[in-house]
C-alpha cells in the first residue's frame, strides 16, 4: 500500500459528510427517474431525514472531538470547533426545509433539485468548517458557493431571481478567484498549503513583513470579507438576499455567513496568527464600516427583505468585532473572544431564521409580500405572527432577555477585554441606530390598518420552523449556561 | 535574456490576474465576464504549478487539478444562469439588468 | 524578491533564441503589411467592402445565434470532460494506491454516473428531433 494514507477511521470521521453526499445523490437520481412533480414533499422528507442522520453521526463523533485528530492526509480535523459549526449548518438546513415547502408550492417551483442544491451547500459548508488545509477548504467553499448561486437564481421565471443569482455568481466568483490567488501567493511564500504548516513557516523564517505575505494577507482578507458580506465588499448581498427566494435568503444569511466565519476564524487565527498586527486593525476598520453602513442603509429601506439584508450585513460587522478581539496575544482573552463570536453566530442563526420565516409567511396576491406596508396591521390579523416577529426583531436589536442581547453583550465584553474599547463604543452606538429600523417594523405591524390583498399562509412545517426559532431565541437568552459551556468548549485547540 | 525562474512565473500570473480582474470589472457582456473570471482562476493555477515546480513539493499541482474542476463548474453554472436570464429578459448585457436597486 | 529560491531554473539554456524568433515573426508580418500597402493596387468599387466581393450579398447580423439546446450539451461536456483530469491523476499512481485507490475512484465514477442518470432522465442528452422536442420546437437562441 506504500504511503497511501487511508483507513476506516477516516471514513468514520467524515460520516456526516458522507451521509449528506449520499442523500444529495439520492434526491437527484430519484427525483429525475420518478417524475416527481406530483410529490415534492417526499423529497423534503428525505432531505430532513438526511440532515437528521448526519446530526446523529455528528453527535456520535463529539466525544472524540477533544483530541483534535486529523484525517484524510491532514485535510480534515475532528475538533469541537468544526462540530459546533456543523451543528449550525444542519440546524439551519432543517429549519430552511420547513420554511421552503409552502413557499415553493405557492411559486410553482417545488422540485427535488431545490433540495439537492441545499444538501450540496450543506456538504460544502461541513467541509469548509472542518478543513485545516487550503485544498479541501477551497473545494468546500466553492461547493457551497456554487450551490448557493443556483439556489438564489432558483425561480426560473422570476427576472429578479435570475438577476440576483447571476450577480451573486459573478461577484462571488470574483471573490473566489481573489481568494485562490491569495492562497497561491501564500503558497509561493511559505511552500505549504496546510494552515498550521503555514504558521510554522512564517514563524521559523520570520516572513511577517515580506511583501509577498502582505499581498497574500490583503487578498485573502478581501475575499473573506466578501464572503461574510463586509463593507466595502458587500454590494452583492442586498441584491442576492432580496432578489432570491425568501427561504433561500433565510438559509444563506445564516448558514453561508456562519461557514464564511468558520473559515475566517481558522485562516486568521491559525495560518495568519503570526501576522496579527497586520490584520487586526484592518479587520477593525472593516468591522466599523460594516456595522455603520449596514445599519444606516437599512434605515432607508421600504422593502423588508432589503432591510433584513442590510441588517444581516450589520450583524456580520458585530461578529467581526469579536474576530478583531480574538487577535489579542493573551490566550485566555482570545479564547473568550472566539467563544463570543460563536455565541453571536449561534444566537443570530435562530433570530434571523425566525425573522425571515415571518417574511416567508406573508403573501400578496399569492406571491411573496416584501413591501413594508404589506406588514401593516399584522398585529390585528395574527397575534402569534406579530408576537414572534416582535421577539425576533427585539433579539436582532439586542434587547434582553433574548439570545441577541446576550450575543451582543458577550461580543462587546470580549472586545473591551482585549483592549479595543473604541470599537465596542462604535458597536453600542450602532446597536442604538439599528433599534430605530427594527422598531419601525414593529410600529407598522401594530399601528396601521391591514391591507386587503395581503394574507398569511398556513403551513405546518413553516409553523414548526417558527416555533423552533422562537424557543431557541428565548432559551439561548434565558437558560444560558449550557450554551456558554458549549461555545467555550468549541474554542479549544483553535488559538 | 536570463533564464526562466519562479519570479517570471509570478510576474506572468500577476499580469494574467490583472487582465482578468480588469476584464471582470469593465466588460459588459456577461459571457466575456465569465471568461475573464476564468483568466483569474488560471492565473492562480500558474502560481500553484510554478511553485510546486520550483519547490520540492507536489501539493500545488494536486490543488491545481481541483481548481480546474472547480473553475469549470463555476463557468457551467454561470452559463446556465445566463441562459435562464436570457430566456426571460432577452439580454446578456450587464447594463441592461437593473431590477434590484436601493 | 527575498526569501524565494529564484536561483533554480526551468531550463538551463538561455531564452534569447526564442526572443530572436519572435522578433523575426513580427518583422515579417510588418513587412507584408507595409509592402502590400505601398505597392498594392487601390480601387474603391461599391462592392469592395463586402465579405464576398463577387458573391451573394450577406443578410442579417454578423453575430450568429446558436440554439440554446446545444449550450446544455456543451455544459455537460465541459463538466464530464474535466473529470478525466482526476482519472489521469489516478492512472499515474494506480500501482501505488492499490485497491483502496481503485475503490475510491469507483466511488467517484458512481457519483458522476448519478449526474449522468439525471441528465439522461431529464432529456438533456436528446439530440435533435425527438417526440418531446417536436412538440415544442427549439425556438430559444442566445447571442454567441
Amino acid at each position: 500500500m506504500g504511503s497511501f494514507p487511508f483507513s476506516l477511521a477516516d471514513l468514520e470521521a467524515i460520516a456526516p459528510e458522507i451521509i449528506v453526499a449520499l442523500g444529495a445523490c439520492l434526491v437527484l437520481v430519484w427525483g429525475a427517474i420518478e417524475s416527481a412533480r406530483k410529490r415534492p414533499r417526499h423529497f423534503a422528507a428525505l432531505t430532513l431525514l438526511t440532515v437528521i442522520l448526519a446530526a446523529v453521526a455528528l453527535v456520535s463523533l463529539a466525544p472524540e472531538a477533544s483530541e483534535g485528530n486529523t484525517y484524510l492526509a491532514g485535510m480534515i480535523v475532528l475538533d469541537s470547533f468544526g462540530i459546533f459549526f456543523s451543528a449550525i449548518f444542519l440546524i439551519a438546513a432543517a429549519l430552511a426545509v420547513g420554511a421552503s415547502m409552502r413557499f415553493l408550492d405557492d411559486h410553482d417551483a417545488h422540485h427535488p433539485e431545490f433540495y439537492f442544491f441545499m444538501l450540496c451547500a450543506v456538504l460544502g459548508m461541513l467541509v469548509m468548517s472542518r478543513s485545516i488545509n487550503f485544498i479541501s477548504l477551497f473545494v468546500g467553499l466553492e461547493l457551497q458557493a456554487l450551490s448557493v448561486y443556483v439556489m438564489v437564481g432558483y425561480l426560473k421565471a422570476d427576472k429578479k431571481s435570475n438577476e440576483a443569482g447571476l450577480k451573486y455568481l459573478i461577484l462571488g466568483g470574483f471573490s473566489s478567484a481573489i481568494f485562490l490567488y491569495g492562497i497561491s501567493l501564500l503558497y509561493a511564500a511559505t511552500g505549504s498549503l496546510a494552515l498550521d504548516g503555514i504558521r510554522e513557516v512564517i514563524l521559523a523564517e520570520g516572513l511577517q513583513d515580506q511583501y509577498l505575505m502582505i499581498a497574500a494577507l490583503v487578498l485573502i482578507a478581501a475575499a473573506l470579507a466578501f464572503k461574510v458580506a463586509a463593507v466595502p465588499f458587500h454590494v452583492w448581498a442586498p441584491d442576492a438576499y432580496s432578489g432570491g427566494p425568501t427561504p433561500v435568503s433565510l438559509f444563506i444569511t445564516v448558514a453561508s455567513k456562519a461557514a464564511a466565519f468558520a473559515v475566517l476564524l481558522r485562516v486568521f487565527l491559525i495560518a495568519l496568527s503570526p501576522m496579527r498586527d497586520s490584520w487586526s486593525l484592518l479587520l477593525a476598520v472593516v468591522a466599523v464600516a460594516t456595522m455603520s453602513l449596514g445599519n444606516i442603509a437599512a434605515l432607508t429601506q421600504d422593502n423588508i427583505k432589503r432591510m433584513l439584508a442590510y441588517s444581516s450585513i450589520a450583524h456580520a460587522g458585530y461578529a467581526l468585532m469579536g474576530v478583531v478581539a480574538a487577535s489579542t496575544v493573551d490566550p485566555d482573552d482570545a479564547s473568550f473572544a472566539v467563544a463570543a463570536v460563536l455565541y453571536y453566530l449561534f444566537a443570530y442563526t435562530f433570530m434571523n431564521i425566525g425573522a425571515w420565516s415571518v417574511v416567508a409567511l406573508l403573501r400578496r396576491r399569492g406571491l411573496a409580500g416584501e413591501k413594508l406596508e404589506d406588514y401593516a396591521g399584522l398585529a390585528s390579523r395574527s397575534y402569534w405572527a406579530f408576537a414572534a416577529m416582535l421577539l425576533f426583531l427585539l433579539s436582532l436589536g439586542g434587547i434582553p432577555p433574548t439570545a441577541g442581547f446576550l450575543g451582543k453583550w458577550y461580543v462587546f465584553t470580549a472586545t473591551i477585554q482585549s483592549g479595543w474599547t473604541w470599537l465596542a463604543v462604535v458597536g453600542v452606538v450602532n446597536t442604538a441606530i439599528s433599534l430605530y429600523y427594527y422598531l419601525r417594523i414593529v410600529i407598522v405591524m401594530s399601528m396601521s390598518e391591514p391591507a386587503d390583498d395581503v394574507e398569511l399562509v398556513h403551513s405546518t412545517p413553516l409553523t414548526m420552523t417558527l416555533v423552533a426559532a422562537v424557543l431557541m431565541t428565548l432559551l439561548a437568552g434565558i437558560w444560558v449556561s449550557p450554551f456558554i459551556e458549549w461555545v467555550r468548549g468549541a474554542t479549544l485547540l483553535l488559538s | 535574456m536570463g533564464t526562466l525562474g519562479l519570479n517570471h512565473c509570478l510576474l506572468l500570473s500577476a499580469l494574467l490576474f490583472g487582465i482578468g480582474a480588469i476584464g471582470v470589472l469593465t466588460r459588459r457582456n456577461i459571457i466575456m465576464v465569465l471568461m475573464c473570471l476564468e483568466l483569474m482562476f488560471n492565473a492562480a493555477n500558474i502560481n500553484l504549478v510554478a511553485v510546486a515546480r520550483f519547490r520540492p513539493d507536489l501539493t500545488g499541482q494536486v490543488f491545481t487539478v481541483f481548481t480546474i474542476a472547480v473553475a469549470a463548474a463555476e463557468v457551467a453554472i454561470g452559463l446556465g444562469l445566463v441562459i435562464s436570464m436570457f430566456r426571460n429578459s432577452r439580454t446578456v448585457n450587464i447594463d441592461e439588468i437593473h431590477l434590484l436597486k436601493g | 524578491m527575498q526569501g524565494l529560491p529564484s536561483e533554480s531554473t526551468l531550463a538551463n539554456q538561455s531564452l534569447w533564441p526564442l526572443g530572436v524568433y519572435a522578433l523575426l515573426v513580427l518583422a515579417m508580418l510588418a513587412a507584408v503589411v507595409i509592402i502590400s500597402a505601398l505597392i498594392g493596387p487601390r480601387h474603391s468599387a461599391r462592392r469592395r467592402d463586402l465579405p464576398y466581393e463577387s458573391g451573394m450579398p450577406p443578410t442579417g447580423t454578423a453575430a450568429l445565434r446558436f440554439p440554446v439546446h446545444f449550450y446544455v450539451v456543451a455544459l455537460a461536456f465541459l463538466i464530464f470532460d474535466l473529470e478525466v483530469a482526476f482519472l489521469f491523476a489516478w492512472a499515474v499512481a494506480a500501482r501505488d494506491v492499490g485497491w483502496l485507490g481503485y475503490i475510491e475512484l469507483v466511488v467517484f465514477i458512481v457519483m458522476l454516473l448519478a449526474g449522468l442518470v439525471y441528465l439522461w432522465a431529464k432529456g438533456a442528452l436528446d439530440w435533435g428531433a425527438s417526440p418531446a422536442n417536436a412538440a415544442t420546437p427549439v425556438a430559444e437562441e442566445i447571442d454567441g
